[in-house]
Formats: structure tokens, C-alpha cells, sequence
């Protein structure tokens, strides 16, 4: 558990910082998003039965997952009837983050959230659909399948 | 020049590679964003035409539209085009155009007569 501990002390250090702007221009502030750590809750965008997932672990990177990666979660919501039940502790790739990623022309792209879909250790699909829009840099992941279901490619 | 600039969503300039930011909302529906300014002002539901730095107050207000209309006015006049047409061929309509008024008149003449 050494190893979860040592996470624990790396996910505290770079957590999402909240920069509140001046007063007269708006209430609403605005966060530097980062990577996605234990204790994220993230979406789930297909149709496997899980609703949130919470991250336990990420298996790529230091300090957390990034568009892309794979993660190990638990499912905290869920829907009735589907494959995977509340309380299960599945694998997850990253589809969608709030967090920029750099593209090889050098611009940046970055979602409006952070969702997963729900795949088993071998990375292979556990749902058979995937909703919303997804990044083309799953290509380089080797993560063809969820391209091939994928309503909308960015 | 063969690299393609993209137009900021928010602002109207010119996004060359390698700069810009491309934000996709859960709708999918791309913005793209020449800098962290315009990302900002989007993000904090500013309305571009408000702000008078942008392409998009420009146009609202106005500005600069006189210059681009008066180049766009310099069309070429028509020129005379001569055409046969039925009951008259081409050489016989250039012969009357280039009677003389005298000519004409006389003949005018001659056919009241």
C-alpha cells in the first residue's frame, strides 16, 4: 500500500487550483485543471451500466492520467441493469479531459470534462457504445475500437 | 504559402499553426481560440461584440467597411457590342451606324414622299 500512499501525497500537491479573477469581471472563476487522480469522479460515455466512476489508481504517470491513458476505478453509480454493478472495480481509458494535452502541430485541446469508458484489462470494450464527442489521439493509443464507435471524432 | 490559418472564434484573428487553443464542449461543437484571453473572456460568458477589439464589434459597428466597399466598386463599363440580328446582318446595321446625319435625314426625306 506504499505505493497508493506515495499517489495520495502527489495527487495532494497538485490539485486543481481555483484562480478567482478581480471582482468586476465575473463571478464565475476559473480552475487550471489537472491530471486525473485517485478520488476523481469521472463520467462514463457508453453503455456499459456505470453512471460516475471514481479513479483509484492511474496506471500512466507520476501524477495522474491524462487524455488517453487507462485508469483503474470504482463504480459508484450505476444503472440497474447493465454489465457492471456499483461497487465493481473496473479499468478505464480516459476519452475526455479538462485538462489540455499538447497535439503535434502545437495547438491544445481541451473538453469540458473528464469521461471514461469502460474497458477490461486487455483494453478491450466492455460496452458496445460510445456517446459524445472523442479525441483522435486514441489512434495513437491503439484504442481503435472506441474510434470505431464513435458518434463524433475531434 | 501552403499552411492554413484558422479563425478565432471569439476574436476573428488569425490562428497560425502551432498557437491557439481548441476547446470541444460536450455538445461537440469546436471553439478555437487564438489565445488564453479570448479562451477566458469565452469561458466567463463574455459576448465578443461587446468588446471592441474584436472582428465581430467591427463588423457590428461598422468599422473599416468603406474601405472594402469602394475596392469592390471599380467594375468594368460595358462596351458597344455589335450582333447580327434577324431581318439585319452584322454589316448592314454598321452601315447605318456610320451614316451621316445629312444622309439619314435625306433619306428620311424620301420615304415621307
Amino acid at each position: 500500500m506504499g505505493s497508493v500512499g506515495n499517489n495520495l501525497y502527489g495527487g495532494i500537491n497538485s490539485s486543481a487550483e481555483t484562480v478567482t479573477r478581480p471582482s468586476h469581471c465575473d463571478a464565475i472563476s476559473q480552475q487550471i485543471r489537472t491530471f486525473i487522480q485517485m478520488r476523481t469522479n469521472l463520467k462514463v460515455v457508453d453503455n456499459s451500466g456505470a453512471k460516475r466512476v471514481m479513479c483509484i489508481q492511474s496506471l500512466r504517470g507520476k501524477k495522474g492520467a491524462r487524455l488517453g491513458d487507462m485508469i483503474i476505478g470504482s463504480v459508484k453509480e450505476a444503472q440497474p441493469r447493465g454489465k457492471v454493478k456499483k461497487g465493481d472495480v473496473v479499468y478505464g481509458v480516459v476519452v475526455r479531459a479538462a485538462m489540455k494535452k499538447g497535439r503535434s502541430d502545437g495547438s491544445e485541446v481541451q473538453f469540458d470534462d473528464n469521461a471514461i469508458v469502460i474497458v477490461n484489462n486487455k483494453g478491450e470494450l466492455i460496452g458496445t457504445r460510445v456517446f459524445g464527442p472523442v479525441p483522435h489521439e486514441l489512434r495513437k493509443k491503439k484504442h481503435l475500437k472506441i474510434l470505431a464507435l464513435a458518434e463524433h471524432i475531434v | 504559402m501552403v499552411l492554413k490559418t484558422e479563425l478565432c472564434r471569439f476574436s476573428g484573428a488569425k490562428i497560425y499553426p502551432g498557437k491557439g487553443i481548441r476547446f470541444i464542449r460536450s455538445d461537440s461543437q469546436v471553439f478555437l481560440f487564438s489565445n488564453s484571453k479570448c479562451k477566458s473572456y469565452f469561458h466567463n460568458r463574455l459576448k465578443p461584440a461587446k468588446l471592441a477589439w474584436t472582428a465581430m464589434y467591427r463588423k457590428q459597428h461598422k468599422k473599416d467597411i468603406h474601405a472594402e466597399a469602394a475596392k469592390k466598386r471599380r467594375r468594368t463599363t460595358k462596351r458597344p457590342y455589335s450582333r447580327s440580328i434577324v431581318g439585319a446582318s452584322l454589316e448592314v446595321i454598321q452601315k447605318k451606324r456610320a451614316e451621316k446625319p445629312e444622309v439619314r435625314d435625306a433619306a428620311r426625306e424620301a420615304a415621307l414622299r
